[in-house]
């Protein structure tokens, strides 16, 4: 043990200084040890790299600078997906941190992303002696040229790497944002998220180069393909992370849209490129990888337990869909879709949410949540359609129209999550609370609760949720999670239906959730030293104020920061994901671009150059 | 400063866990970036396939 960690409130900590020589030492021979490898491969100085390529070419049919870098990156982005799952699982169950290198998740995550980045690294690397690999790569230098998906892989890779930094001077200026939906980590999920697409487009220029005379894949090749498409759906759902563990700290209609808008993107693209079936593939392959990483998160590790959405209904929908003669217009086809994906295909998603979900969604949810999951759909819909026409080498509509399209989906998501992000909190609302002992659980304190609102009718007929949510309570305790969905017993009169837990480390609230209002109450927060935070104790009575629910589970989070400087910071956040999307929409267009005119026919290996 | 050996209270601090990732991230485009951009600055004299750029304006 060679590090004491010590709370420094304003700051938010810092870690131990031999942590950090040791980490840096770490980076310096990491950076060296790869310029040298991309330097002595490129100088022909060293041969290994090369012959693994050869070999990976041999094993999967594809292009060394397809082969590897591929398989590299699904072993890493495999790695980050558990590790992502697990880190939140733990910051659910134990709350925040003792220090960098005191989480495991972070290991996986880490070396996860990195992973991507150096797969990317590698397919730009690999070709030598100026062999163009496939008509659209990008030129470095005279002879060297890199394929358009390595460069938008390690461009994912990097703007998820950059979460790091940028999460870290954020967590300096603004304190710990405990929620998935801090700027910066959207950044590294994203990022991660999106690279599935490159990968896509690596596949597809090895395929163009390999030309129409390649053997044909057999079943491990084509379910890598398949594996592909789920991991895109995957990769698309990070976003819904804090639902599926039941701990959402938006509004729930931010969840059909959210499932919309991956099945859009993903189904209707593995349709078009995959054929009959993909959708419906891709999305048991989907349910089979995260089924995975849960088993291994929850029973396994024993850490809080997540769902996922299944997307069976949204790939039964595209599938129907697909077989009309719509199928031959991609980009109305993935249209369409969207809107029988976020109407019909939600439903029957809903049908599955309802049944295992901590949060089940009330008909209440529907009018808005339809409003907001359609529009976003039927344009994330489009885009997977122009995905699917990219990899299947048909023209794409003129660039206008093309990017319009992007550019449109971005701005019907961004319109869709303000709207989802206004909340209100009532005014001048309390609730009333009285506590009943319960025996306690390992030691610690458990009560039941009697609840009333002032004014009852500040809760509606038909509330989204008034349940009590314990977290942070660490693994040990019920691993670390509670939620309780409090019975109606008169107007505005709730009763608990099991013991919550009120001590230690927990910090157990009561959430209320009714169309636009998201607040909470406080019924037990631990002490927190190291933000200055002091205890509120579980009284047996007590009256309190229905409050912002950001202001208790955030409570880490900087209060007096001028709204300008969050703005700024949310703004560079912003500038680096629209670089994203443009880096991936212009890495589709250039494929398509080097498409011959009009047809399907593959081209052969350039060797012009 | 002295702390009271029961007090173990910190934030994460990704950027130093980070950094055995992101500076070779760094490094890595850093060199592709700056050999690319080398490349065109003195190799604007035509060549063989008489490209000049590989910008975002499609395929060479």
């Amino acid at each position: 043990m060679t590090t004491d960690f010590v709370a420094q409130g304003s700051e938010g900590g810092g870690a131990a200084i031999s942590e950090i020589i040791i980490l840096t030492a770490v980076g310096a021979v990491v950076a060296a040890v790869l310029v040298w490898i991309g330097w002595m491969h490129r100088q022909h100085k060293i041969t290994w790299l090369a012959s693994l390529g050869d070999w990976s070419a041999r094993r999967f049919k594809r292009p060394a600078w397809v082969a590897l870098p591929i398989a590299l990156f699904v072993a890493s982005i495999i790695c980050a997906l558990f590790g992502f799952i697990w880190d939140v699982s733990l910051h659910i169950g134990n709350g925040r941190d003792n220090g960098a290198l005191a989480n495991p998740a972070h290991y996986f995550i880490l070396i996860g992303l990195f992973g991507i980045f150096v797969a990317g690294s590698l397919a730009v690397v690999l070709p030598l002696n100026g062999e163009r690999p496939g008509p659209a790569a990008v030129r470095i230098t005279d002879d060297w040229y890199a394929p358009v998906g390595g460069v938008v892989m390690a461009g994912c890779g990097f703007y998820a790497l950059l979460g790091f930094p940028l999460d870290d001077m954020w967590h300096r200026i603004f304190g710990q944002d405990v929620t998935l939906w801090g700027p910066t980590h959207l950044m590294m999920i994203g990022g991660a998220g999106f690279s599935t697409l490159a990968a896509a487009y690596l596949e597809i220029e090895g395929k163009r180069v390999a030309g129409p005379d390649a053997p044909r894949d057999g079943v491990g090749l084509k379910f890598i393909q398949y594996l592909a498409f789920a991991g895109v759906l995957v990769g698309a759902s990070v976003y819904q992370i804090e639902f599926d563990f039941g701990v959402p700290q938006f509004r729930q209609v931010f969840q059909p849209m959210l499932i919309a808008a991956a099945a859009g993107l993903a189904l209707v693209a593995a349709r078009i490129f995959l054929g009959r079936g993909a959708a419906l593939i891709a999305a048991v392959i989907a349910i089979g990888l995260r089924g995975i990483v849960a088993f291994l998160v929850a029973p396994v590790l024993d850490a809080p337990v997540n769902w996922f959405a299944l997307y069976l209904g949204p790939a039964l929908v595209v599938e129907i869909l697909a077989l009309t003669p719509l199928l031959k217009r991609p980009v109305l086809f993935g249209a369409i879709s969207g809107l029988g994906i976020g109407t019909i295909g939600l439903w029957l998603e809903s049908l599955w949410i309802n049944a295992v979900y901590a949060y089940p969604w009330p008909t209440s949810i529907w009018p808005e949540g339809l409003a907001m999951a359609v529009p976003v759909a039927v344009m994330t819909g489009a885009c997977g359609g122009m995905l699917g026409m990219v990899l299947t080498g048909q023209r794409l509509p003129r660039r206008a129209i093309g990017v319009g399209i992007v550019a449109l989906t971005v701005l019907v998501i961004g319109g869709a999550a303000a709207n989802g992000l206004r909340y209100d909190v009532p005014q001048d609302a309390t609730v009333t609370a009285t506590l009943t002992d319960a025996p306690p659980v390992n030691g610690q304190r458990h009560v039941t609760a009697d609840v009333r609102f002032n004014p009852p009718n500040v809760i509606s007929d038909n509330p989204n949720w008034i349940s009590i949510l314990g977290w942070q309570g660490r693994l040990e305790n019920e691993r670390g999670q509670f939620i309780d969905h409090l019975e109606k017993v008169g107007p505005g009169h709730y009763v608990s239906t099991k013991p919550m837990p009120v001590a230690g480390e927990w910090k157990t609230l009561l959430r209320v959730h009714d169309g636009r209002t998201l607040a909470a109450v406080p019924i037990y927060l631990a002490g927190d030293p190291g933000i200055g935070a002091q205890e509120v104790p579980a009284d047996p009575q007590f009256q309190r104020p229905i409050v912002s629910e950001i202001t208790i589970l955030q409570r880490e989070r900087s209060p007096d920061i001028p709204q300008s400087l969050w703005l700024v910071g949310c703004l560079i956040v912003l500038v680096c994901t629209l670089a994203m999307i443009a880096g991936i929409s212009w890495g589709g267009g250039r494929i398509n671009n080097s498409e011959p005119s009009g047809s399907e026919t593959k081209l052969e290996p350039s060797a012009q150059a | 400063m002295t702390v009271p050996p029961d007090v173990v209270v910190l934030a994460d601090h990704s950027f130093w866990l980070a950094v055995p990732a992101f500076a070779p991230a760094v490094v890595v485009a850093g060199v592709v970036v700056f050999i690319a951009v080398r490349n065109r600055r003195k190799g604007d004299t035509p060549r063989s396939d008489g490209s000049t750029s590989a910008g975002k304006d499609g395929a060479p």
